[in-house]
């Protein structure tokens, strides 16, 4: 998945723990190999190797159902979550050194656009040949839900699950209670907040971390897919949720949706937290 | 485009994910147990013309003990059980007699009873992604009476889950043995089988409204009589018809639920029965919510039905004086209060039913014994 | 009624049915509410049948399954 990843589990026998935690790294794996667009033999690869060319790929129940899910978060953000804006980033690549013309922009957007892609049949065809859709921020908190679900119906009910900072847990922490988390600063060191988390999920999304520097000017890796320009406004965003892929959701769109994104994670009904690029904190996470 | 909706976002993104095989299993997450005590009372019969030649116009009471268990268990089972005891005093009548203008007179035996009954049943379900089937096994026992069960039933989905197609069989052997059977001339032993079909199709029509048609036939063989009645007898077939309609309707504004249903019955008695129910759930604030219902029934008697018992006939002939396969109709209203906090949800209800002997279909049999009563029910429930 | 009119009132029932949109998976909020279900206390349902199967001489229905008691 990119980052590191860790799963705790407790409170049941020791066969039990172990049997499911080996359950439990199968199936991110598996995830990762299914979903990723870095292997030519995942389903996201053979996609995107076969952009442009007219032929369709059949997508299994659970492809649709995540896809079904992204169309959700696309109408439900006004089109910043898109799933092939991932192209946008060769165009924003590290090594730039010059900014892109008005010219370069247009083309490359012509390349990204979630409503052009075919899927609601059962079968994906993307009409573009450098069109590629990119599935990985999406599968990562999935993958955080599926493990955390299928450990309750195996009968273990506490642990906690980190995939590259989505996070979700269940049950106590094993010294008791719920589990103590915190939320790195994007510019500080230390914690921007610390919580206790009881049966929830948060997820952050930021572009602190990677971001290029072109005549002097900073730009984050996060672009905006109706503009093609990389997004200004919040340095980073955490959401509280029940569940992953809803909280990593509610944070890339508040992320992506820039200064405007306050105002959406402040009516969205979700507890959420977020730094700007002058370094102000809005929101509040609420220790539950 | 802006974003449509933001203040739904939470809410229209968790039921979105909800979709997702990792939450999609139809298989209920969470361990429900509840229980209820409810407390039945029938009026007396009204004491004026009837003649009451022995024993006491006091009818039934009845007070019920109900427990329900479901657990999930594994990733794709449940387990269901549910157990009930009841304990029931009280008389019915024993026989009728019309007298030379037709009016009917009842006779009520001396004793009251007190009986009980225990009944036992356990469900197995197994969830397939689109579909469950399930088998359910059960027993009922009272003094006189023994009844053993075997329930088998199938769901499937379609329409991404929008239509569901519920198939539904089961098999009763049911035993009787009468009390005190020499002493009265009743038969010591009769066995009674039924068979059901059912078949359903509910149909989600918007995300506030889902409608649901259905029907079934049921085939009932061996001794339907009332072995406790003076002078009852019935055919050894009945062959029962159902068709039903029914309809959920939720009105966000209000939090409030509307449900409407309506069943017509035929059968091979040449009973036909229309029933109506309509109820309005309201919630009121975060914990409350209340319940009002209204219920309008109607028969038509038994083409066998006698409202004096018809000694004249011999016994090869069916005849019945029961109340039951008289015409008549009946309205029930009632309500429910429930309070919900965290995994706990108490609720109080109360139903009163009064029987309309001349609003039945059909011209009115005149039955006197048609009752009326009460019942009142408190439950807990717990999903944990 | 007829059967045949039966029949065929049962059958224009379920074509209408059929012609309906879809909800998609997401706008299951309200539907996922309990008060939304045909059978949402079991107790209460089992109890009240169980009450006018003595009374009544019709029987069964949506939600209803076998299990008799000693009232015939």
């Amino acid at each position: 998945m990119g980052s590191p990843c860790e799963v705790w589990l407790h409170g049941a026998s020791p066969d039990l723990l172990s049997e499911t935690g080996r359950w439990a790294e199968a199936e991110a794996l598996r995830l990762e190999h299914k979903y990723s667009r870095y292997r030519d033999d995942s389903l996201i690869g053979r996609i995107n190797a076969r952009a442009g060319s007219g032929s369709r790929t059949p997508l299994d129940e659970e492809s649709m159902q995540l896809f079904a899910y992204a169309d959700h978060c696309y109408d439900l953000s006004g089109g910043v979550f898109d799933l092939t804006s991932g192209s946008l980033r060769a165009l924003w690549h590290v090594g730039r050194e010059t900014i892109p013309s008005d010219q370069e922009v247009a083309l490359a957007l012509r390349h990204v656009g979630w409503p052009s892609v075919e899927w609601r049949t059962g079968e994906l065809r993307l009409p573009n040949r450098n069109m590629a859709i990119d599935l990985g921020g999406v599968v990562k908190e999935y993958a955080a839900d599926t493990i955390i679900e299928g450990c309750l119906s195996r009968g273990v009910r506490s642990g906690l699950v980190n995939l590259g900072g989505d996070i979700r847990c269940m049950g106590e922490h094993p010294e008791g209670g719920p589990w103590p988390i915190s939320v790195k600063h994007p510019f500080e060191t230390g914690a921007l907040a610390k919580l206790l988390l009881d049966h929830k999920a948060i997820a952050s999304s930021g572009g602190y971390e990677r971001f290029i520097d072109i005549d002097g000017k900073r730009f984050t890796h996060i672009i905006d897919p109706r503009t093609g320009w990389p997004v200004e406004g919040l340095a980073a965003v955490s959401v509280v949720a029940d569940q992953a892929i809803v909280a990593g959701s509610l944070a890339t769109i508040g992320m992506l949706l820039g200064v405007e994104g306050l105002d959406f994670l402040n009516e969205s009904g979700a507890d959420w937290i977020a730094v700007d690029q002058a370094g102000q904190i809005h929101g509040a996470i609420i220790s539950n | 485009m802006k974003p449509k909706r933001p203040g739904q976002a939470l809410l229209s993104l968790s039921a979105a994910a909800m979709a997702l095989p990792a939450f999609a299993v139809n298989q209920p997450t969470e361990t429900e147990v509840a229980v209820k005590s409810s407390y039945y009372e029938e009026d007396p019969i009204r004491a004026s013309e009837e003649v009451v030649v022995f024993g006491d116009p006091e009818r039934y009471t009845i007070k019920v003990n109900q427990f329900y268990l479901l657990k999930p268990i594994g990733a794709n089972w449940s387990l269901t059980f549910d157990y009930a005891n009841e304990s029931m005093s009280g008389a019915s009548p024993w026989g009728a007699v019309a007298d030379d203008e037709g009016n009917q007179q009842l006779i009520m035996s001396g004793a009251s009873i007190d009986d009980s009954r225990n009944k036992v049943e356990g469900t197995v379900t197994r969830y397939l992604p689109e579909s469950a089937w399930s088998v359910t096994l059960g027993g009922s026992r009272e003094h006189d009476y023994r009844s053993d069960y075997l329930g088998l039933a199938w769901i499937q989905e379609y329409n991404l889950k929008n239509t569901t197609l519920a198939i539904d069989a089961s098999y009763a052997s049911d035993e009787l043995t009468p009390t005190d059977a020499s002493d009265f001339g009743r038969i010591e032993q009769a066995d009674k089988t039924s068979r059901s079909l059912a078949i359903s199709i509910s149909q989600i029509l918007s995300r506030s409204q889902v409608a649901q048609v259905g029907y079934g036939v049921t085939k009932r063989s061996g001794f339907l009589a009332d072995p406790y009645k003076l002078r009852d007898v019935r055919p050894d077939q009945r062959l029962e018809h159902r068709v039903s309609l029914g309809y959920l309707q939720y009105f966000e504004p209000w939090g409030a639920r509307l449900k409407a249903e309506y069943r017509y019955f035929w059968d091979s008695f040449d009973i036909k029965a229309h029933t109506t129910s309509v109820s309005l759930f309201k919630s009121l604030g975060q914990d409350w919510d209340v319940e009002p219902r209204l219920r309008w029934y109607e028969q038509s008697e038994a083409s066998f039905f006698a409202l004096g018992d018809r000694y004249d006939l011999p016994l090869t002939v069916a005849q019945s004086s029961d109340a039951r396969l008289s015409s008549f109709g009946a309205w029930s209203t009632g309500f429910s209060i429930n309070y919900t906090r965290d995994v706990m949800k108490v609720g109080l209800s109360y139903d009163r039913y009064v029987s309309e002997p001349s609003a039945g279909i059909g011209s009115p049999s005149g039955h006197r014994a048609l009752m009326r009563y009460e019942l009142l029910s408190l439950g807990v429930r717990f999903r944990l | 009624m007829t059967s045949k009119m039966k029949c065929t009132w049962l059958f224009v029932c379920l074509l209408t049915l059929a012609g309906c949109q879809a909800v998609a998976p997401w706008e299951r909020e309200v539907l996922a509410k309990d008060e939304m279900s045909w059978t949402s206390d079991p107790l209460g349902q089992t109890l009240e049948q169980q009450v006018h199967f003595s009374k009544e001489a019709a029987s069964g229905g949506l939600g209803s399954a076998g299990g008799g008691c000693g009232c015939n």
